[in-house]
């Protein structure tokens, strides 16, 4: 095991699998070939062919795509094959910043393998040992990723939310951080990437911020999602991320580029350039 | 969020079952307010067309790109290279990296003889797939373009944590330089020659192009890497830059010591931005060297227009051919 192997696990090379689909020519996201079989079933919304997936072209509004294509969740839901229903709407657009097609409840996502967006925060404080950074515990009844450790503050993110916004409202949940504290993080950056995650494609972009945290303060989960939080040294995080999965999929490419951008790591450290070229999905 | 202003297109169908019925769709406006994008940077230079290009192979290594009106050339030397209809190679009983060495330096300097590596170095890089993969041969510095080979360098961000902000000493390079005259550079930077480390090739540029003595060089922290691919005046040029951080004490002045730079300016980072923003006044790498630097110290985020597509510009992947 190495720490490269935690961004490869975020990869996937081979779309063989998948079939791309679009709204107005714009492609706007990859099913997998079983799903986009099943969508035969509903010709007055989508239309399927052996390459591609389009959705018909009388559906020539945000509303009415949103409604239909909403409608066809449902009923992938009843099937089975969208699991869960969060009741947390996604805005989905061919890029960031674009205006929005549609909007999609946030767990029928990796099923239409649209892109999703999220925001993560690097809490840590320097020492005179260092930099320690902020590493929580997810708790054991969090839907994905049970018990696996975590940003001090991450959190998808919701349509018509911008991105520091959204990282206000989930340090105070997730964190109890002050909107004062959390508006002094820093965007740093993003990830991107395309991996298969419970046999759908997920293609998710995550903005990254550090904050600098007073060496007195200590985070309180007040939601219930994180099960207790831990200073950890950068040395201590390296030696987990390359000997175990312990950190959530996602979070540990975040904390390799913060262990790069912070210069803990070096161009000594095996797969350095690939560490530092990061996850760069289009 | 920002208002809709289309809600009057909506048509008075039923919306059935829609999540969060008060959301609408926001519309991306350029306001004449909003700044001249970043990208301009990342779009001096045309994609490369690779079309345009011979691959240049190693054994069955991919390894760089010859320009096809360059590789007539190459077929004066039939003991060291093999053309064919998409690619040259080097030729097979060239076994050994020392072998392809001595090969290649012999042909560059017949070349050079003839007037067609201009620049001679006297340094050389390493030929391979990447920086941790093995070296398949030694390479005049001077032909790296030539070839479309991946050379290495190093860039240093001198900066300065001011009261009132980020602070970031920038070069002007001499008028006497061969390559980019009189524009804008980084504290210290240069290409990667065989024979010495990362570090140690920071502590010496740092001391050549700005005086920075050893001790405060050492500090300098590697923070990120940059690729770029462009059709420059010298070639194809195909390169990895490791860049590095140095704060400096608010006291030092940078003094050049090897006559490559004409000046040294300490800038407000965000009068930095403003050049960014308008000119094409800096080196291509190093304004995506400083782009970088903007990104990763917060000076723009999210709500810069193109933010994700500046993040992904800086590292693409170098587009050798799998093995």
């Amino acid at each position: 095991m190495s720490l490269v192997d935690r961004l490869r696990h975020c990869s996937l090379t081979d779309l063989s699998g998948f079939r791309p689909w679009a709204v107005e020519g714009r492609e706007i996201g990859w099913l997998r070939l079983d799903v986009a079989e099943t969508l035969r079933r509903f010709p007055s919304v989508f239309l399927v062919t052996d390459e591609t997936v389009s959705v018909q072209p009388h559906l020539d509004t945000f509303d009415y795509r949103s409604a239909a294509i909403g409608e066809v969740a449902r009923a992938l839901l009843e099937m089975g094959i969208v699991h869960g229903w969060r009741s947390e709407a996604f805005a989905v657009a061919a890029q960031y910043g674009d205006e929005p097609l549609f909007r999609l409840e946030r767990a029928a996502v990796p099923v239409f393998g649209v892109k999703a967006y999220g925001v993560h925060v690097n809490g840590y404080v320097r020492t005179p040992a260092g930099i320690k950074l902020w590493v929580g515990r997810r708790a054991d009844n969090r839907p994905i990723e049970p018990g696996k450790l975590d940003n001090i503050v991450a959190g998808g993110l919701p349509y018509g939310l911008d991105p520091l916004r959204n990282l206000i409202k989930e340090a105070e949940e997730e964190a109890a951080i002050s909107e004062d504290v959390a508006r002094q993080a820093r965007p740093v950056g993003a990830i991107s990437y395309r991996m298969l995650h419970e046999g759908f494609m997920r293609r998710d972009t995550l903005f990254v911020y550090d904050l600098e945290l007073p060496v007195d303060f200590h985070p309180a989960n007040t939601d219930g999602e994180i099960a207790d939080f831990r200073l950890m040294s950068l040395d201590e995080v390296t030696a987990i991320l390359e000997s175990s999965e312990a950190f959530k999929f996602n979070v540990a490419p975040v904390v390799i580029d913060f262990l790069i951008r912070h210069g803990h790591l070096t161009a000594e450290t095996p797969d350095y350039v690939e560490l530092a070229m990061g996850l760069r999905a289009p | 969020m920002r208002s809709t202003d289309n809600n009057n297109d909506v048509k008075s169908r039923v919306v059935k079952r829609a999540a969060s019925p008060e959301i609408r769709p926001s519309r991306r406006r350029s306001s004449p307010q909003s700044p001249p994008s970043l990208l301009r940077q990342l779009q001096r230079y045309a994609p490369v067309d690779y079309r345009r290009y011979l691959r240049f192979l190693i054994g069955d290594q991919h390894v760089g790109w010859v320009r096809r009106d360059f590789a007539p050339h190459l077929a004066d030397f039939p003991t060291t290279f093999v053309l064919n209809a998409d690619d040259v190679s080097l030729h097979p009983a060239l076994v050994s990296v020392d072998a392809r060495s001595e090969a290649m330096a012999a042909v560059l300097t017949e070349l050079h003889g003839r007037g067609l590596v201009p620049g001679w170095r006297g340094e050389l890089y390493p030929v391979g797939r990447g920086f941790d993969q093995p070296c398949l041969m030694r390479m005049e510095r001077a032909a790296t373009p030539l070839f479309g080979v991946l050379s290495y360098g190093v860039n240093v961000n001198g900066l300065v944590r001011r009261d009132d902000g980020l602070q970031v000493w920038i070069g002007r390079r001499s008028p006497h330089k061969q390559v980019d005259p009189n524009m804008l550079d980084l504290l210290a930077g240069g290409g990667q020659p065989l024979g010495i480390s990362l570090a140690d090739n920071v502590v010496k540029e740092c001391w050549e192009e700005a005086g920075v003595p050893a001790e405060i060089a050492r500090q300098a922290q590697p923070v990120s890497i940059i690729t770029l691919q462009i059709e420059a005046a010298e070639g194809l040029r195909v390169g990895l830059q490791f860049n590095y951080d140095l704060f400096l004490p608010r006291d030092f002045q940078p003094r050049n010591t090897d006559g490559e730079v004409a000046e040294f300016m300490l800038l407000p980072v965000t009068a930095m931005m403003a050049q960014l923003r308008t000119t094409d006044d800096f080196m291509y790498d190093i304004a995506l060297a400083k782009i970088d630097l903007l990104i990763r110290h917060g000076l723009i985020g999210p709500s810069e227009p193109d933010y994700l597509a500046l993040v992904a510009g800086l590292r693409h992947p170098i587009a050798f051919d799998p093995t």
